[in-house]
């Protein structure tokens, strides 16, 4: 599971409330390639929640790889576009847990997957929003 | 192997039944087994060889993405909704054209390749995500065993963003036409009654009702059909299971009997058989396009 996943990751309850963002929890961590776009990076960086990617880094022991505060014209820095492109899409764990942080829900990430399958009780009692429009 | 071609309707027999959608109709009482739908899936997806009985989705998935190159657009996070056989619809994707292709099953087997974009296993009806992220969506073929379509229209709804378009092939009413009623007459038959045996699927118009109550717009659908020719009712039946396509519907009968079998092969070779007694399998495919809109 790559950390840009775990980016977009939700435990959406019945309730309506929603565990985000999910704590991780990394038993085995791979490192791979992947080539580097720095377009689709800048994309990404909107929808990305930068301040839970900082703290996904944390979680898995690399703190300060990247500046707490998204730095202003980031794409004119160089080193920071490849640093951010390690972390979201290089860094795999391929063994671990994500856990809510409203239910303490734990999801197995197995083979590098991340399992967030609900059982039957949790499937039954979701409810999405009102339909309204 | 498949052959596209437009059959007369009017040789055809009522088949199944036609799933009902009324915008008001919330019943509780589920269609499918979910649980053992998963089980058929987990067996599928696991077999080492199970890219030879992906022909159907390998050509639907061939005509999604003929679609998606046909808008001129490219669009940043993607999410495929039930990625069945990993890489079947990614592979024929370029980043070019969706920059990171998230892929979602509820099945490991179908998640589990060397070649798997950011391989997420949920149920497909219930998102694990955060909504308004993406900026297409696209379902394969593996919406046809959920429950509560118009709910799970909606939850997609949600997790776009405005004008994006959600992309669909389904299967459609006359899929498996011919076997549905060769079996029930034969069941009738032998047994004096029937339970169902092919899952009920959806009306061209169904299609554009649901993309309608999810909140989408500028909608079109349209159909297909494909036919593959089996040697027998066995050998269709068998490559259905290794589609992960078994029955699994609510109150269906889990035994079918062997007399039942053969009398209802007899009917199918009567009624629809071919030359060199081959039996010919009808897949309607409804494909649809709607669109989030723009100003949400």
């Amino acid at each position: 599971m790559k950390l840009i996943t775990h980016n977009i990751l939700q435990n959406n309850m019945k309730d309506g409330k929603k565990g985000y963002p999910l704590v991780l929890q990394a038993t085995k961590i791979d490192k791979v390639i992947a080539e580097f776009n720095q377009e689709f990076l800048l994309r990404m960086l909107d929808r990305l929640e930068y301040h839970v990617l900082i703290h996904a880094l944390e979680m898995i022991g690399m703190k300060d790889f990247l500046p707490i505060i998204l730095p202003e014209n980031c794409s004119e820095d160089e080193a920071f576009m490849k640093n951010l492109h390690h972390a979201l899409l290089e860094i795999d764990i391929i063994e671990g847990e994500l856990i809510c942080p409203e239910s303490g829900r734990k999801f197995p990430i197995k083979d590098g997957i991340p399992n967030m399958l609900l059982t039957d009780e949790e499937e039954m009692a979701v409810d999405s929003e009102p339909k309204s429009k | 192997m498949t052959v596209l071609l437009i059959r007369n309707r009017s040789t055809y027999f009522i088949c199944g039944f036609i799933r009902s959608f009324t915008k008001s109709s919330k019943s509780k009482a589920n269609l499918f087994d979910v649980r053992v739908k998963q089980i058929q899936r987990d067996n599928a997806f696991g077999l080492s060889n199970r890219k030879t009985f992906d022909y159907i989705r390998e050509s639907t998935a061939i005509n999604l993405a003929d679609r998606l190159y046909d808008i001129n657009k490219e669009f940043y996070l993607g999410l495929e909704i039930g990625c069945t056989r990993g890489d079947l619809l990614s592979s024929k994707i370029d980043s070019e054209k969706i920059n990171f292709l998230f892929q979602s099953d509820s099945s490991v087997g179908a998640l589990s390749r060397p070649n798997s974009t950011f391989p997420i296993q949920m149920h497909l009806e219930s998102p694990q995500l955060r909504v308004s992220m993406f900026d297409i969506a696209i379902a394969n073929l593996s919406l046809h065993w959920v429950n509560d379509l118009e709910d799970c229209f909606h939850r997609i709804s949600k997790l776009l963003v405005p004008d994006a378009p959600f992309m669909i092939s389904m299967f459609g009413e006359f899929t498996l036409c011919e076997l549905s009623s060769s079996l029930r007459e034969a069941e009738m038959k032998i047994m004096g009654g029937f339970s169902p045996r092919v899952s009920p699927f959806i009306r061209l118009s169904d299609l554009a009702t649901l993309f309608n109550a999810g909140g989408f717009t500028l909608i079109t659908v349209d159909q297909d059909y494909i036919t593959v020719r089996y040697p027998g009712l066995l050998e269709l039946m068998h490559d259905l299971g290794r589609m992960g396509e078994s029955n699994c519907t609510v109150g269906r009968n889990t035994h079918l009997r062997r007399d039942v079998i053969r009398l209802a092969e007899e009917i199918y070779m009567k009624r629809y058989g071919e030359e060199h007694r081959n039996i010919p399998a009808t897949f309607e495919i409804i494909y649809g396009i709607g669109w989030t809109p723009a100003n949400m």
